[in-house]
C-alpha cells in the first residue's frame, strides 16, 4: 500500500486507512469472527492505520479492536482514536473527561499509547472550549507519553480555521467532503492546513453509502436531488462494469494532499476489494462522466452540530 | 443537526402568562434564545422548534421574528384561531414567513373533551394541509379518543402528540392506573398520520424528586406504539425547569434511545422532527 507523510508528524501513513466504526455497528449479515477478520485483512493489505472512537458502538469498536489486535506486534500498526463524543447526543470535552477517556481507550485497545487522538465532532459544542480546555489537557497527556499526536475531527469546513488559528494542531480529520459529489475539504481547507504543516486525513469516500450500490441508510442527510444524482451515477457505472464504489475510492485516494483516506467495513471481502482497487488506475473517462452528473449538486451538504459552527 | 422539537420563549408578564401560577416562580422571567442556546449546545443540540404558549396572533408573529434572527430556531409552531371563519385570512398573513411549520391550540384548557371535533375547529384544521402546516395536539388523556377520531377524519393532515398526552405519572399508584392513558395513546398511534414528542415528562412526575425509572413504562409504550421513526425528542424548556434541568431531561431520553440502532436514534434526535416539520437542514 502506498504511503504519504502525515503533515509534519513524521508518521508515514497508508493512503487507505481502516475505519473501525463498522466494528461498533450492528452486524447484519456478518458474524463476529468475520468482523474481527476484517481487521486482519486490513493489516494484511497494508492498511496499518486504524481509526476508531469511544463513540462507535459506545465502546464496542475499541473493545473489539483490542481483541482483534491482541498478539499483533504494536509496531505493526498505528492507532487513532477520539474523545469528547460518547453517544449520539452526548458530548463532554472537559479536561477531567479527557484524562479518563484516554485511559479508558488505552485499556480497551490493550495498549500503552495512542498514535493519534482527535477531539471528536467538535461542531456539536461551543468550540472555544476545545481551544481553552480540551487541547491544553491533551498536550499534558501527550507529555506523559500516552498519546503521540493531537488533533480534532468534524464535518463543517469552518471548524478547521476556528481551531487552527488559535492552537497548535498536529492533524485533522474531515468526513464526506472529499468525494465524487462534494470536494469542499479540498476547495476550502486543505491548502490552509498544508501551509501550517497540519496532517490531512479524510474519511467517508463513499459518503455513508451514497456512492455505493447498497441501499441508502434512513439517516442519510443529503437532499433528494443529491440522492437522485447518486442513483444516476451508480447506474452509469454499473452499465460500464465498474462499481461506483471503486471510482469513489480511487478518486479520494488520488489526491496527493490528503495523507490518508479512512474507510470502514466489518466485511473482510470489502476490505480486500478496496485494497485491490487502490492499486488499479482510475478510469478517467468514466470519472468525467460521473462528475458531470454530480455537477448540478456539487458541494451540497448539510448543517452539522451547532449553526454557528457551520 | 440534532433537534429539540419542543420549547418555548417568552417575555414574561403576569397578565400574558396567567398559567404561570404559585410554585412556578422559576418560570416568571424572560426566556429567550440567548438563554436556550448554551444549554441546548451543552448536549449537542443545534436546532429547535419554538412552540406557542399564549394563544395570540401577536405571539406567533413575535416567535417568527425571533426565528428570523436566531439560526437556533429552525421552526415555529404558532397559534391561529382555527375556529374563526377568517382562518384563511390569518394563514395568508403568514404565507411569507418560512419558519412557520405548524399550529397549536391549547386544547388541554378546553373543558369539552370533544373540543377537537367541533365542526368549526375541524374546518379550520382542514385549511392547514394546503399550506403544508402540521398540527400539535396538546391534550390530556381523556381527550385522546377525540384525537383518534380527528386523525382518522383528516388522514392527510400530519399531527404530532405533545408530551405523550401528559400521563399523570405522579398520581399513578398501582399498575392499572395507567391503563386509560395507555389505551388512548396506543389507539392514537394506530393513526399513521400522527407522530409523538418525547417531551414534557418531568413535569408530570414529582417535581425535582423523580428518577429516570419513573418514565420507563410510558416511554416503552410509546416506543413500541409509534416506533422511533415517529418519535422526536422535545425538552419543553423552560417549563421543564420546574422539575429538571435541560441536560437531565435530555439524559432521560438519551438513556432510553441508547439501546436503539443508530438509525433509530438519529430519528429521535432530529430525523423525525426534520421530516415532520420540514425543517431546512442547510444554511
Amino acid at each position: 500500500m502506498q504511503t504519504r507523510p502525515l503533515g509534519t508528524t513524521g508518521l508515514e501513513v497508508p493512503i487507505l486507512a481502516f475505519g473501525a466504526s463498522s466494528l461498533g455497528q450492528e452486524f447484519r449479515s456478518i458474524t463476529l469472527d468475520e468482523a474481527l477478520e476484517s481487521v486482519r485483512a486490513a493489516l494484511d493489505c497494508g492498511m496499518n492505520l486504524i481509526d476508531t472512537s469511544p463513540f462507535y458502538g459506545r465502546g464496542m469498536s475499541e473493545v473489539l479492536l483490542g481483541v482483534a489486535l491482541r498478539n499483533i506486534p504494536r509496531r505493526d500498526y498505528l492507532l487513532c482514536t477520539k474523545l469528547g463524543r460518547y453517544d449520539l447526543p452526548h458530548f463532554d470535552f472537559s479536561a477531567r473527561r479527557v484524562a479518563e477517556s484516554v485511559d479508558v481507550s488505552l485499556h480497551r485497545l490493550g495498549t500503552d499509547h495512542l498514535d493519534i487522538i482527535l477531539c471528536h465532532d467538535i461542531e456539536f459544542v461551543p468550540m472555544q472550549q476545545i481551544v481553552d480546555e480540551t487541547l491544553p489537557a491533551l498536550r499534558k497527556i501527550q507529555q506523559a507519553g500516552k498519546v503521540r499526536f493531537v488533533g480534532f475531527s468534524g464535518y463543517p469546513q469552518k471548524i478547521f480555521r476556528f481551531i487552527a488559528d488559535q492552537a497548535r494542531i498536529d492533524c485533522v480529520l474531515n468526513y464526506n467532503q472529499y468525494t465524487l459529489q462534494n470536494t469542499r475539504f479540498a476547495d476550502e481547507t486543505i491548502s490552509y492546513l498544508k501551509a501550517r504543516g497540519i496532517g490531512v486525513m479524510s474519511a467517508g469516500p463513499f459518503s455513508a453509502r451514497l456512492l455505493t450500490d447498497a441501499p441508502l441508510p434512513g439517516w442519510l442527510k443529503e437532499p433528494e436531488a443529491v440522492k437522485a444524482a447518486a442513483r444516476r451515477a451508480a447506474q452509469l457505472c454499473r452499465s460500464r462494469g465498474t462499481p461506483i464504489a471503486k471510482l469513489a475510492l480511487q478518486f479520494a485516494l488520488a489526491n496527493p494532499d490528503i495523507a490518508t483516506t479512512v474507510a470502514g467495513s466489518a466485511n473482510p471481502t470489502n476490505i480486500r476489494n478496496w485494497a485491490t482497487w487502490a492499486a488499479e488506475p482510475i478510469d478517467m473517462a468514466l470519472l468525467a462522466e460521473v462528475q458531470a452528473i454530480f455537477a448540478p449538486v456539487k458541494n451540497i451538504g448539510h448543517i452539522e452540530g451547532l449553526s454557528e459552527n457551520n | 443537526m440534532y433537534i429539540d422539537s419542543h420549547q418555548h420563549f417568552w417575555s414574561y408578564s403576569a397578565a400574558d402568562y396567567p398559567w404561570i401560577g404559585g410554585g412556578m416562580e422559576r418560570l416568571a422571567r424572560d426566556y429567550l434564545p440567548e438563554d436556550l442556546g448554551p444549554v441546548a449546545a451543552a448536549v449537542g443540540i443545534g436546532g429547535t422548534v419554538a412552540v406557542q404558549a399564549r394563544q395570540t396572533l401577536e405571539e406567533t408573529h413575535w416567535l417568527l421574528g425571533l426565528a428570523e434572527q436566531h439560526p437556533l430556531i429552525r421552526g415555529v409552531v404558532g397559534w391561529i384561531d382555527l375556529r374563526s371563519p377568517r382562518v384563511a385570512e390569518q394563514l395568508a398573513a403568514f404565507v411569507d414567513r418560512k419558519h412557520l411549520v405548524g399550529v397549536r391550540h391549547v386544547v388541554q384548557d378546553e373543558p369539552d373533551p370533544r373540543f377537537l371535533l367541533g365542526p368549526e375547529f375541524v374546518r379550520g384544521l382542514k385549511s392547514l394541509e394546503p399550506y403544508g402546516l402540521t398540527y400539535d395536539l396538546l391534550l390530556y388523556p381523556q381527550q385522546l379518543p377525540a384525537a383518534v377520531e380527528l386523525a382518522a377524519q383528516i388522514p392527510d393532515q400530519p399531527f404530532v402528540l405533545d408530551h405523550l398526552a401528559k400521563p399523570q405519572i405522579a398520581r399513578w399508584k398501582s399498575p392499572g392506573d395507567m391503563e386509560p392513558w395507555r389505551r388512548g395513546v396506543e389507539s392514537l398511534a394506530k393513526q399513521k398520520n400522527v407522530c409523538c414528542k418525547l417531551s414534557g415528562l418531568v413535569t408530570e412526575a414529582a417535581w425535582r424528586q423523580w428518577s429516570p425509572a419513573d418514565f420507563a413504562a410510558c416511554l416503552d409504550i410509546v416506543l413500541t406504539a409509534f416506533g422511533p421513526e415517529r418519535l422526536m425528542f422535545g425538552s419543553d424548556w423552560p417549563v421543564c425547569l420546574l422539575s429538571g434541568d435541560y441536560a437531565e431531561v435530555a439524559g432521560i431520553i438519551r438513556d432510553v434511545s441508547s439501546t436503539l440502532s443508530m438509525t433509530e436514534q438519529a430519528a429521535i434526535w432530529g430525523g423525525t422532527a426534520a421530516r415532520f416539520y420540514g425543517l431546512a437542514n442547510r444554511e
